[in-house]
């Protein structure tokens, strides 16, 4: 925040500005900012929907005659075994082992869902499954030839020479891909339009607190001091839709000022005449009623701290490869026993590489900010691109944990600089809330789009990008590191509950979804993540300020109850709940964020929710010993820090803690 | 970022977001493409392969096989889209095939090196074929080498072929979504500025505005008050000097 004058202000008209309605929280701004957003999300959500209505179905038809041909190749081999096994004289309807035959078959074809043999007169000899149910449905058919030279006769057939049919063969394409496919879309549009409201939602917020709400507030504080005499802020006026406003002051003090200037010049005229002290004391008897004006006075400086948007964007890119960490760690050792270990390395691993370097961009706080900013993101950007080539999970550990450090360090060599926590609560909000729901979309629609490891790629691209940005983006001014102020230090119930939600959210979206239920369903990954990570600014938008621990509670119990109702209610095909355990398990952190407000801003918050996603990564490996183990321990643990968070905040209010 | 920032934003995020969803579907349904065609090339050469090694329990080495390049013809007569097939040696020699040109010659470096790090089903992709290998064993599970099937790599659903197909049918739809945002775009800031302008004309002028709209509004009119109080003092001073500098 700029330094007005520090000069005491005389006695004058005085006003109270509400803060609450013209600072970072003006209501006015949020909704314009919600209504944005939401418009826009129902815009591509809709644009969306007919787009798929309009353009996919001939696209989904050659995706179903696919499916067909691949049904009739596996219907044609299928009858080629058949026929040479008729050459060597088994008939048709006694060959044995047919069953297991076709079970084989269906394992090495699983884009086919059942196989039926028939006789000639269409009687069910053998099937994988309930005949009827294939003949029922769309298939492919293939003819069981009789084996040159013979007849087919003891198989039903006419006998009127070589080559006749003597049975078919019938595939039903499996609807999985079709329906994959579809699920996918409609997750891809879903996440989209999320993303699209979020991201105009956000811009339209940042746009209207840098240029219209804190100008507003300034404008209106200049124009208050011009009121008792004083116009010299004029200097400190930002950027933005204001100066209009202060230009208007501007020209109407102006011939103030000039009067002003011409009675300086008449008074040294006459202390030049006459400089007896009778005249002194009239001239300053007549100069007593400007007492208390300030009409030239130099200009202040401002203190330019760069707009929002760098950290903002730069977190995103980080973000954006959460949902890609898990499974790719995963994916290189495969079914491996200690797939799971490998999953909990190299997210704990990467939680505790930024973790270091929030810690380090702390201690340094502001010192070579801008050479360090730039030349840690690059080193980010580098890393990133690096996984592209990467095949072993110990090197992609090291190389995502690498990126995280430097990534989070150059985010808050920005972020610890004076003056970018103060703009509560949007700022941090802003950074904190929107990098956290945008990125992640923004990485699982990359990965979905072009793969998992073009997906790093072009996030290393972004990082490059953002690195020469920031030498526009980073402070210009050198900072100096002060201790936090008492206002912004976190009470160990604010510890607690950040801990309680990072480690319930981490668990269900970065480690569960990411790493094991969702794994390479990117779009629907987006999705959750982006659900998420729209309900965390539910309670900054609708004033729900609740006690941080309460949002603690709220994370903690909605992913404790997803951990064993989700995978049930899936088993029997209900799948609204893991998209409401996404969303309550956001509302939950955006509950703690805004109840935090600046102090979810400051370096050691950064550092309580990496802790939590150290834990959850590394409670993962008990999926080694039992399958979601880990998700239920994390649940389990997040709820207990919630409990404790209670605790904290219950014997902080009697005053029992000292 | 200003107005016109804002109503670009307003009106491009969300062409892009449907251009991206667009793309995103495109993906997704050249990648079940691909994959449905690859698992029939898979499924394929898993018949080859059962088929060649029916004929490896004979007891026969792989290099004398009678019938392989009979089961590598069929199988190509009976997929289209597949250029060639081979049977490769351990040491990476092509022994049959249906390009006759090719038995005898080493496999190109990319099927060996995607041979070498895998232990089941490979691919491996080339500029403009890509080929699909399997290994072949024995009745003791010893590797007696590879069979490989070459199709057109434009046959596996290539990135983006279907994304031209996607634009032009939603081209209308993207105007459409163009034109919302603008319109939204519009809307949200086209108010900002004009109660601005309208404090800003009020100062000018010194005309206060009734009633005042906003803190600014208020701010406004104490400044314009405050300023008539101002110039009063500063008139009656500059008149009481130069009544002094008269009388000198």
């Amino acid at each position: 925040m700029q330094s007005f004058d520090p000069r005491p202000p005389v006695a004058g008209p005085r006003v109270t500005l509400r803060r609450g309605r013209y600072v970072s929280g003006s209501v006015a701004s949020d909704r314009i900012a919600a209504l944005a957003g939401l418009l826009t999300a129902l815009f591509v959500g809709l644009a969306s929907y007919v787009a798929v209505i309009v353009a996919m179905p001939p696209v989904l038809a050659d995706l179903d005659v696919k499916s067909s041909d691949v049904a009739a190749t596996v219907a044609q081999s299928v009858a080629a075994d058949l026929s040479r096994a008729v050459g060597l004289g088994i008939p048709l309807g006694a060959m044995r082992g047919v069953d297991d035959y076709l079970s084989e078959i269906l394992g090495f074809a699983p884009e086919v869902d059942g196989i039926a043999i028939l006789d000639r007169q269409e009687r069910l000899l053998f099937s994988s499954r309930s005949g009827d149910a294939l003949l029922d449905r769309p298939h492919a058919r293939a003819p069981i030839m009789a084996p040159a030279g013979g007849t087919g006769e003891g198989e039903g057939g006419t006998g009127d020479g070589e080559g006749a049919a003597i049975g078919s063969v019938i595939a039903q394409a499996s609807s999985a891909t079709h329906a994959g496919v579809m699920r996918a879309i409609a997750a891809s549009a879903a996440a989209v339009a999320l993303l699209a409201g979020i991201l105009v939602g956000l811009a339209v917020r940042i746009v209207r607190l840098e240029r219209v709400d804190l100008p507003t507030v300034r404008t209106a504080a200049m124009l208050h001091a011009a009121a008792r005499g004083h116009f010299v802020i004029r200097g400190l006026t930002p950027a933005g839709v204001l100066p209009p406003v202060a230009d208007a002051l501007a020209r109407a003090v102006t011939p103030i000022q000039l009067t002003y200037r011409r009675i300086q010049a008449l008074v040294e005229e006459i202390k030049a005449v006459d400089g007896s002290a009778a005249v002194r004391q009239r001239v300053g008897d007549a100069l007593g009623a400007l007492e208390g004006l300030r009409l030239e006075t130099r200009r202040g400086r401002l203190r330019h701290i760069g707009l929002v948007w760098w950290p903002a964007a730069a977190l995103t890119v980080i973000a954006a490869t959460r949902p890609l960490i898990a499974n790719f760690a995963y994916d290189r050792i495969g079914n491996d026993p200690f797939a799971e270990v490998a999953v909990a390395f190299a997210v704990t691993a990467e939680t505790i590489g930024a973790i270091l370097g929030v810690i380090l961009a702390a201690l340094l706080a502001g010192r070579w900010s801008k050479p360090a900013t730039f030349a840690a993101m690059l080193m980010a950007a580098a890393a990133y691109a690096a996984v592209y080539v990467i095949r072993d999970y110990r090197v992609f550990t090291a190389t995502v944990t690498f990126a995280a450090f430097c990534g989070w360090f150059a985010v808050w060599s920005v972020l610890a600089t004076e003056g970018a926590g103060r703009r509560l609560p949007w700022r941090g909000a802003i950074v904190l809330l929107g990098a956290a729901a945008a990125g992640p979309m923004i990485g699982g629609l990359l990965a979905e789009a072009e793969g998992r490891r073009a997906a790093f790629a072009t996030l290393g691209v972004l990082a490059a990008l953002l690195a020469v940005a920031s030498t526009a983006g980073a402070p210009r001014l050198p900072q100096r590191r002060r201790p936090v102020p008492p206002a912004l230090r976190l009470s160990p119930a604010d510890v607690l509950a950040l801990l309680a939600a990072s480690l319930a959210l981490f668990a269900w979206a970065d480690v569960s979804l990411a790493g094991t239920v969702l794994r390479e369903r990117y779009a629907e990954m987006a999705l959750n993540f982006g659900l998420a990570g729209a309900a965390s600014f539910v309670p900054v938008l609708l004033r729900w300020r609740l006690p941080a621990p309460a949002g603690g509670l709220v994370a903690a119990a909605a992913v404790l109850a997803g951990a064993g109702l989700v995978p049930a209610a899936a088993a029997v095909g209900v799948d609204v709940l893991q998209p409401a355990v996404s969303v309550l398990a956001g509302l939950g952190f955006g509950i703690v964020a805004f109840a935090l407000g600046a102090r979810a801003f400051v370096p050691s918050s950064a550092i309580a929710i990496g802790v939590g996603g150290v834990a959850a990564g590394a409670l993962h490996a008990a999926d080694m010993v039992q399958p979601g183990a880990g998700l239920a321990l994390a649940a389990i643990a997040a709820t207990a820090l919630a409990g404790l968070a209670v605790l904290a905040a219950v014997t902080h209010a009697l005053g029992w803690a000292r | 970022m200003g107005r016109t920032g804002g109503l670009l934003l307003c009106a491009i995020v969300p062409v892009l977001a449907a251009l991206g969803f667009l793309l995103v579907s495109a993906r997704v349904v050249e990648r079940a493409d691909a994959g449905l065609s690859a698992a029939e090339l898979e499924f394929l050469l898993s018949g080859i392969t059962r088929t060649v090694e029916l004929n490896l329990q004979l007891g026969l080495p792989l290099a004398e096989l009678q019938q392989v390049d009979t089961i590598l013809e069929s199988a190509v007569a009976s997929a289209p889209d597949v250029l060639a097939a081979d049977v490769i040696s351990l040491t990476g020699v092509t022994l049959f095939s249906t390009d006759r040109g090719a038995v005898g010659e080493p496999v190109p470096p990319a099927w060996a090196d995607a041979a070498a790090t895998s232990r089941g089903m490979w691919r491996a992709s080339e500029r403009e074929t890509v080929t699909f290998g399997e290994p072949l064993s024995n009745d003791f599970g010893q590797r007696e080498g590879w069979v490989a099937i070459i199709v057109d790599a434009e046959r596996l659903a290539p990135p983006l072929s279907r994304m031209g197909t996607l634009i032009s049918g939603a081209a209308l739809v993207l105007v459409a979504v163009a034109a919302a945002g603008l319109g939204l775009g519009l809307v949200i800031y086209s108010r900002t500025n004009r109660w601005i302008a309208a404090t800003g004309a009020s100062v000018r002028a010194r005309a206060p505005i009734e009633p005042p709209r906003g803190a600014l509004g208020i701010a406004a009119n104490a400044a314009i008050s405050g300023m008539g109080d101002t110039e009063a003092r500063v008139e009656r001073v500059q008149r009481d000097l130069r009544r002094l500098d008269a009388e000198l």
